[in-house]
């Protein structure tokens, strides 16, 4: 008995590194995506999504959107530079529908947020467990998307989007979109 | 082009070469019971550091020199990079920061090498262990990360350097960092050659100890070094993340902790062997995947250096063999190393027991939620985060728990402690902790029971170091030159044990003023404007640009304003861009004082529509890094040995 229990140690080693081949395999076959710092989802089609509603019982679909510009931004309350961007969201959204994703978030925090910087949205989704988001490529929040018509990506910006952006490569991204 | 570089790779071959005698001739002569084979360890050791460090140099000189026909160099460096970025420059990549590990690794094997102290035998058997590493580990970077590569045509200047990595704290903390991992190498050589012997005895617990109390401290303090960066230099405000890099020099940190208070009772009192042996082990099985997970593309941080799943492949079957290897060994021969615990329930052993269990599952919760993200994706593909709220509702009640042993264990005899002593030593902590919870519910808003415990954790493991000091001084009734020459009498371990206990004190005092009585305020403002953030009033005074040597920025002066409107001081936060990256950073204006950190942020805005500012009051934050920096030399302090029956004597 006393020996069966000095075996724990490599049983457990032998799980995870069991679990890092299988997942390291995916990687190396291509069948998992490696995300690391850097990964963008410009140039590629916005996957489908669907998520609850905020402040209604439905649900909202990126699907509604086919054949229309728009962008996406994930936010929290809890994220000090979502604060910052707000301003420059507000003058976003005179250009192009936005369609916020509330992550990871409290929902009378979030609602508390919307009040003290505005809603500049035209739907928000709630990505409750971050999964959605994860699977946009979102590493560290705030991160905007805007997509065209065909539904590609032309622009992921990680971080903030600031008045800079808004005449920089961002703002041509959403000319480029809404012109078609 | 010259031959600087070629002769780096040179040299580096050679010493694989090096590596691969150390990590044979000794142990063959070990179990040949050669004098003269084990003895070539020595030589074998100190031969591996020079060429090591010959190769590290060249390395060093091509980036000071920016010899952009070095791979590495052109894509980690810039011309214009000042000195110490250059050097830094050279461990802040992959292949770098490899060859700085494998250096580190020839500085602890050397020691040990060299050392006088250590029994012949068991010396041969922990430098042939160390030469294992390193030849594992130069084989690797000879066949995967060769740091002198050439480029072919060399390009006119290099690709820079991140900017967030230009800055002292980033500097040191991977040297810092790496201290402390490969320091655990020593532990784990020392709990091979045991296990290879079948005996660990007070010998081993002795010349051991060192070498895992220097891990330990380095490791505390290249973690503090990392947050402190987090927090001064990234501008987001926080001091720790749970990011998955993060969690993964934690591991090791709280394995290390573990290990240090158990090879105490292995020294003393000779039992907890096999315990000890495999702590040894997976602290350094710990540093190893803190070093490697984040390259192999595994998981996903903002650490991450260029990931690469073939490479990972590589690191997966290294650490297989590295640490399942060693776990085999001690599934067939641990029990050789067991032995008979004798003590009562009340004594000190059964609160290191308690410090070790606690420890060992506070490592498991914070492994479960760096790898169950992974798990879940395999189960069934789905790709999720762990945040802070797991962290918060498993990890903290842990420490908590423990830290009501921190205090208790010193108090109590080896053996069999005197129950009506303890609860009579016990009598001034608690009497203490009752004493600041009322204070603390009298004069702190708001009003938070998790916030007030915690301050109340903190003041009882202040009471209990207060009492051990006062205990060894003899109590109220010593004469004056009693106390004087009874505390100078107090071996200079002892001294480190209560150093390293009041700096967990000032830590979780550090911890809980940041995040329960932090003050925020965000708001658009134009320079004349006056905002408050908790006890801190900020008047922005000017916004303007500024250029600096390698980037140009815009700078917010701040005045921080007494309640009379007189200034304080000036600060500046500013937002720079550097051309040659690319990239734009945030650089926080931060006037710490000891009471509490005055931090802002400039976001964004222009003269027209106004700035956005974000300050903050955070009450005591920088404690956390004082106490983090009294930790790591409590620990320098315990190295020194105590004289014999210390304990006894204070009866």
């Amino acid at each position: 008995m006393k020996r069966l229990i000095l075996i724990v140690p490599l049983v457990l080693f032998a799980a995870i590194a069991g679990l890092a081949y299988v997942m390291l395999n995916a990687s190396l076959d291509g069948t998992r995506s490696v995300q690391s710092i850097g990964f963008s989802m410009t140039g590629k089609k916005m996957p489908a999504v669907s998520l609850p509603a905020m402040g209604t019982s439905g649900t909202i679909d990126l699907e509604e959107w086919q054949g229309k510009a728009y962008a996406v931004n994930v936010f929290a309350s809890w994220c000090g530079p979502c604060k910052l961007e707000a301003a420059s969201i507000d003058v976003m959204a005179e250009d192009i529908p936005v369609v916020g994703i509330n992550y990871r978030d409290d929902a009378a925090d979030a609602a508390a947020f919307l009040d003290q910087f505005g809603n500049p949205y035209t739907m928000i989704g709630i990505d409750e467990d971050g999964s959605t988001s994860i699977r946009l490529g979102v590493h560290g929040l705030p991160e905007t998307f805007i997509i065209d018509s065909n539904g590609i990506v032309l622009h992921h910006q990680q971080g903030p989007v600031f008045a800079d952006d808004l005449t920089g490569s961002l703002g041509k991204a959403i000319r480029k979109a809404t012109e078609g | 082009m010259n031959g600087l570089a070629e002769i780096g790779h040179f040299t580096l071959a050679l010493s694989a070469g090096t590596a691969f005698l150390m990590a044979s001739i000794p142990m063959l002569g070990a179990t040949l019971d050669d004098t003269r084979l084990m003895k070539t360890g020595r030589m074998a050791a100190l031969v591996l550091l020079g060429q090591i460090l010959m190769s590290f140099g060249l390395l060093t000189a091509a980036f000071l020199r920016s010899d952009f026909s070095v791979k590495l160099v052109a894509s980690h460096s810039h011309s214009l990079k000042p000195v110490l970025y250059k050097i830094a420059g050279v461990w802040g990549n992959h292949e770098g920061s490899l060859l700085l590990w494998v250096l580190i690794l020839a500085i602890f094997s050397s020691m040990v090498a060299i050392s006088r102290r250590i029994e012949i035998k068991r010396q041969a058997r922990v430098v042939s262990i160390q030469g294992m590493i390193a030849f594992t580990f130069l084989l690797f970077m000879l066949m995967t990360s060769n740091p002198f590569l050439r480029l072919e045509p060399a390009p006119l200047d290099g690709n820079g350097l991140n900017p967030l990595l230009q800055d002292p704290g980033l500097a040191f903390h991977p040297p810092m960092l790496y201290l402390g991992y490969v320091g655990l190498s020593v532990a784990f050589s020392f709990a091979i050659a045991a296990l290879i012997e079948g005996k660990a005895d007070k010998d081993w617990a002795r010349q051991a100890r060192p070498f895992i109390l220097i891990a330990w401290s380095a490791l505390t303090l290249g973690i503090a070094l990392g947050s402190w960066w987090a927090y001064y230099e990234l501008g987001w405000g926080g001091w720790w993340f749970w990011d998955p890099v993060e969690n993964a020099s934690l591991l090791p940190w709280l394995i290390a902790t573990a290990l240090i208070h158990s090879v105490i009772v292995v020294e003393k009192r000779n039992t907890f062997k096999t315990w000890t042996v495999l702590l040894a082990i997976l602290g350094f099985a710990l540093s190893l995947l803190g070093t490697f997970i984040v390259r192999s593309g595994l998981l996903t941080s903002v650490h991450a250096f260029a990931t690469d799943p073939a490479r990972g492949m590589v690191i997966l079957v290294m650490l297989m063999a590295s640490i399942g290897g060693p776990l085999l060994l001690f599934a067939l021969r641990g029990d050789r190393l067991a032995s008979r615990d004798t003590s009562a329930l009340l004594s000190r052993e059964t609160a290191l027991v308690a410090n070790n269990l606690l420890l060992v599952v506070a490592t498991a919760t914070v492994l479960i939620g760096t790898l169950y993200p992974l798990g879940l994706e395999a189960w069934n593909g789905a790709r999720i985060s762990v945040g802070p709220p797991f962290y918060n509702a498993t990890f903290a009640p842990l420490m908590g728990l423990m830290v009501i042993f921190m205090a208790t264990g010193p108090l109590m005899a080896w053996q069999r402690a005197d129950s009506r002593l303890l609860l009579r030593r016990l009598m001034p902590p608690l009497l203490l902790v009752v004493a600041g919870i009322g204070l603390s519910i009298l004069l702190l808003e708001p009003h938070n029971v998790t916030a007030i415990a915690t301050i109340g954790l903190a003041i009882w493991l202040i009471g209990g170091v207060v009492t051990d000091i006062a205990v060894t001084a003899g109590g109220l009734r010593a004469g004056q030159t009693d106390i004087l020459r009874r505390l100078g009498g107090m071996p200079i371990s002892r001294w480190g044990v209560n150093i390293a206990h009041l700096g967990v004190a000032v830590f979780i005092l550090g911890a809980a003023g940041s995040s329960f009585f932090q003050s925020e305020t965000i708001e658009r403002v134009f320079p004349g404007d006056v905002l408050r953030a908790g006890s801190k009033i900020y008047r922005l005074e000017d916004v303007k640009p500024v250029t600096g040597p390698n980037y140009t920025s815009t700078a917010a002066e701040l005045s921080l304003l007494s309640d009379q409107g007189e200034i304080i001081d000036t600060m500046v936060s500013e937002i720079r861009f550097y051309p040659v990256a690319g990239t734009t950073t945030t650089e926080a204006a931060i006037r710490p004082r000891i009471d509490g950190d005055a931090y802002a942020v400039l976001g964004d805005g222009d003269a027209e529509r106004g700035y956005t500012l974000r300050l903050y009051n955070k009450p005591l934050v920088s404690w956390i890094w004082f106490g983090a920096a009294l930790m790591a030399l409590g620990g320098i302090f315990a190295i020194n040995r105590p004289p014999p029956l210390e304990d006894e004597a204070k009866q």
